[in-house]
């Protein structure tokens, strides 16, 4: 499941560059950027709270194929070490990877949506998370022609688990900061994804995961300024 | 049968009343025609009779100016023959006087005529111009032909003057006697085309005894061209952005920065509160962030107090104005080389 989700967010994304491309013959605008995150993932499964950090690292692809549309293709990848609270939680190497689709509504808010793919590597198993959300973002400047501000909150209709039923509430929300010049594009976001499980046994099991994501970019083929 | 008698008397009589302008009218070109023609016959003393009726005060028919002037020189040329040489310059004076223009025919007048008329126009100091007549002309390549004259020799000035204006455009000023023929450009004397209006050709005349004399003849100016486009007014206050931000403008960024914090830390609240021991340091960071954006935004302010966004649109704005005021000068100028210029004649010389 999670490998034909990626694979049809590459195609996606490869598509609309493509499409891009096919009407100018130039590279579409956007950004090439390198990405760090600091990741903290809690779960309680009814023992306790199982808290693992730890930094990631990837590349994002962002990519503006209209005025009022852009496209983000992030892969994340790391290790989470327990918390020195939770010293018996379990290290596991985590993957992932986003693509992302923000389209102006209006002058101050932009829908989104996303789908994810995550990987969750353990001693003991492999876990697989693939997800769909909806949601919006409100965007200001925050310092005119140097810095905009976002901040937005999600839905995520579909959540499929490895091995477990989907959560039956799931939502995300998020805050960014970004200065866009010339030729840097840079970015600080914090996001995080709460997802609620059904109970079983007696027990409801709930998760998060939120990450502070440091982005530096490169502006590429160009930059709109309706954005 | 009396009272028909009667009508047809009342008839007769206001038909007669009725006839009597017409009548006055002709009466002064038949007496012209018939005193000219006894002239011709070498019947000069009953021409002479006809004519002094044609000048006499008491004359019942009205005289236009060509015919009092047509009278004047027959008068001179009959007495001419006459032998009365100083009546004859009397009446060819008084001919001059009238229309300076006036000239006799060496086919029709004999020498002596025309020497009492020569001594008649050495005497006399009278300048004139010619009424224009009716032209439409293109002003980049044509002019308006003008003729003025002076009876003898004299510093003469021809100056054309529009109405309302005292200083006026200089078209002849020299010695001259007799006719010339000029013309004028119908431009002023800044090199600009003459606007439309009421214009006077004036003929001043100083001979070298000191006799001055003057005359004019009005016309007026009009044009003929496609309507002209008015240029855009310049930006008012209105129409352009603030260039400098408002005191208020740094302690709006740090709300910004701090809105954008309490943000930050509403999205870490989305969290469980099952999940939350330990609180969520990274949702902090990014609303440490957010406000120290908001610091640094407010500090910007500060130390930057011009919009230069702003600054630039006002110029994108005030250039795009210029661009479209020299379009419009462009066009207005292709419009005023189909510029034609009409002059209209009015009235007599003055």
């Amino acid at each position: 499941m999670s490998r034909r989700f990626v694979l049809t967010a590459v195609l996606f994304a490869a598509c609309a560059g493509s499409a891009s491309g096919q009407s100018r013959l130039t590279l579409p605008t956007g950004a090439v950027s390198v990405v760090m995150a600091d990741a903290d993932h809690r779960i309680d499964a009814g023992i306790g709270v199982q808290r693992t950090t730890g930094l990631l690292f990837g590349a994002q692809l962002d990519v503006e194929p209209a005025d009022r549309m852009s496209l983000s293709l992030r892969a994340l990848g790391g290790t989470l070490d327990p918390a020195r609270e939770t010293p018996g939680a379990e290290s596991r190497g985590v993957g992932e990877i986003a693509l992302t689709t923000r389209i102006e509504v209006l002058p101050w808010l932009r829908g989104t949506a996303a789908a994810v793919g995550r990987s969750y590597d353990g001693a003991l198993a492999r876990q697989h998370w693939s997800a769909l959300s909806v949601g919006g973002e409100a965007h200001f400047p925050l310092i005119e022609g140097f810095a905009d501000a976002s901040i937005g909150a999600a839905l995520l209709p579909i959540v499929k688990v490895t091995d477990r039923a989907g959560p039956d509430l799931a939502i995300a929300g998020g805050a960014r900061l970004r200065h866009s010049g010339e030729r840097l594009d840079l970015s600080l976001g914090y996001s995080l994804e709460r997802y609620d499980f059904p109970t079983a046994g007696g027990v409801r099991r709930v998760e998060e995961i939120s990450m502070l994501v440091f982005r530096a970019g490169l502006r590429i083929g160009g930059r709109r300024t309706a954005k | 049968m009396m009272s028909v008698t009667r009508l047809a008397a009342a008839i007769a009589i206001a038909v007669a009343t009725a006839a009597r302008p017409a009548l006055a009218q002709s009466s002064t070109a038949e007496s012209l025609g018939q005193a000219t023609k006894l002239y011709e016959d070498l019947q000069v003393e009953r021409a002479l009779v006809l004519l002094r009726q044609v000048i006499s005060p008491s004359s019942p028919f009205e005289v236009s100016r060509e015919q009092r002037v047509q009278a004047y020189v027959y008068l001179g040329a009959s007495l001419a023959i006459l032998g009365m040489r100083d009546s004859s310059v009397a009446y060819f004076r008084a001919a001059l006087e009238r229309d300076p223009f006036t000239d006799l025919d060496p086919s029709r007048f004999t020498e002596r005529e025309r020497a009492a008329f020569g001594e008649a126009r050495h005497r006399t100091l009278a300048v004139g111009a010619r009424p224009l007549a009716p032209r439409r002309l293109d002003p980049r390549t044509d002019a308006i032909p003008m003729a003025i004259v002076s009876t003898h020799d004299a510093a003469v000035r021809a100056e054309v003057v529009a109405a309302g204006d005292t200083t006026g455009v200089a078209v002849f000023e020299r010695q001259s006697e007799g006719v010339r023929e000029l013309s004028w450009n119908a431009r002023l004397s800044n090199g600009r085309i003459a606007p439309p209006g009421r214009y006077w050709l004036v003929v001043r005349g100083r001979d070298s005894t000191g006799v001055t004399d003057s005359s004019s003849v009005t016309f007026e100016l009009a044009h003929e061209l496609p309507p002209l486009e008015d240029s855009l007014p310049a930006l008012a206050g209105a129409d352009l952005l603030i260039e400098r931000w408002p005191r208020s403008s740094a302690a709006r960024q740090f709300a910004k920065g701090a809105a954008f914090g309490l943000g930050g830390l509403a999205v870490s609240s989305l969290g469980n509160s099952r999940l939350s021991s330990g609180g969520r340091p990274l949702g902090a960071g990014i609303a440490i962030a957010g406000v120290a954006t908001g610091i640094a935004g407010a500090y910007d302010r500060l130390k930057h107090p011009v919009n230069q966004a702003a600054a630039a649109e006002n110029r994108r704005r005030r250039e795009a104005l210029a661009a479209r005021n020299a379009g419009i000068s462009a066009r207005n100028a292709a419009r005023l080389a189909l510029l034609r210029i009409i002059v209209i004649p009015s009235g007599s010389p003055e």
